[in-house]
């Protein structure tokens, strides 16, 4: 079954690794966002991934506040959100989780296994 | 096909990071701790994808010292700057 990812990134680098990543598994369907606004234009206008992988420092609107917004959204309280970030104190990464995260992906992440990582932790979500 | 799919984005971003490099030494010469902050964190993010792991490092150092309020050191912004210069010259 196809999963339907949305990534959201200001650092055209990483949106661009992420997409070689993920599109290594074929069953993964991938959209892109350079911020988080555009991130919202893509929801408010009816778009629905299955999961969202955020970037938590953005210019303007941040990843939490991306997240923030997005839940008051029909048929988005729910979705599974990813941050992904740089900054790995456990402070921070506690902070994510709190806000309703399902998980942190660390910065830089393996190319090779970032599709796998974001699977895990679906299927932690749904066990 | 290229035997290395990321060698065309690690081409181009060893060209950013160079920018980046400048970027970073007008900014320590202005006192831009926002700007220095902003740089670190993108090469803390991305350095370490191409396989730039000291790059990476250093800068992931300087983005958790801002993340804690505190501030970097001028001596380890310089040093960030030259592994970024060393390292996007010599590295294939």
């Amino acid at each position: 079954m196809t999963l339907s990812v949305l990534h959201v990134d200001d650092e055209p680098d990483i949106r661009e690794v992420a997409a070689f990543s993920l599109e290594l598994d074929s069953d993964i369907a991938l959209t892109t966002a350079e911020s988080g606004e555009a991130a919202l234009t893509l929801l408010e206008g009816g778009f629905r991934p299955d999961v969202i992988l955020l970037d938590v420092m953005m210019p303007r609107l941040d990843g939490p506040g991306v997240l923030a917004r997005l839940r008051s959204l029909p048929g988005l309280a729910d979705t599974p959100v990813i941050f992904m970030t740089a900054r790995v104190q456990a402070s921070e990464r506690d902070r994510y989780l709190d806000l309703g995260a399902i998980g942190v992906i660390t910065k830089p992440f393996d190319p090779m296994t970032l599709a796998s990582q974001v699977r895990d932790l679906l299927a932690g979500r749904a066990a | 096909m290229s035997a290395d799919p990321l060698a065309e984005l690690r081409i181009r971003f060893r060209e950013r990071a160079r920018g980046d490099a400048d970027a970073l030494e007008t900014a320590l010469s202005d006192g831009d701790h926002d700007r220095i902050e902003e740089l670190a964190h993108g090469l803390a993010g991305a350095a370490g994808l191409f396989g730039f792991t000291e790059v990476g490092g250093l800068a992931k150092v300087i983005d958790g010292q801002f993340a804690e309020g505190q501030r970097p050191s001028t001596a380890e912004i310089e040093a960030l700057i030259s592994a970024i210069r060393r390292d996007m010259a010599t590295y294939s």
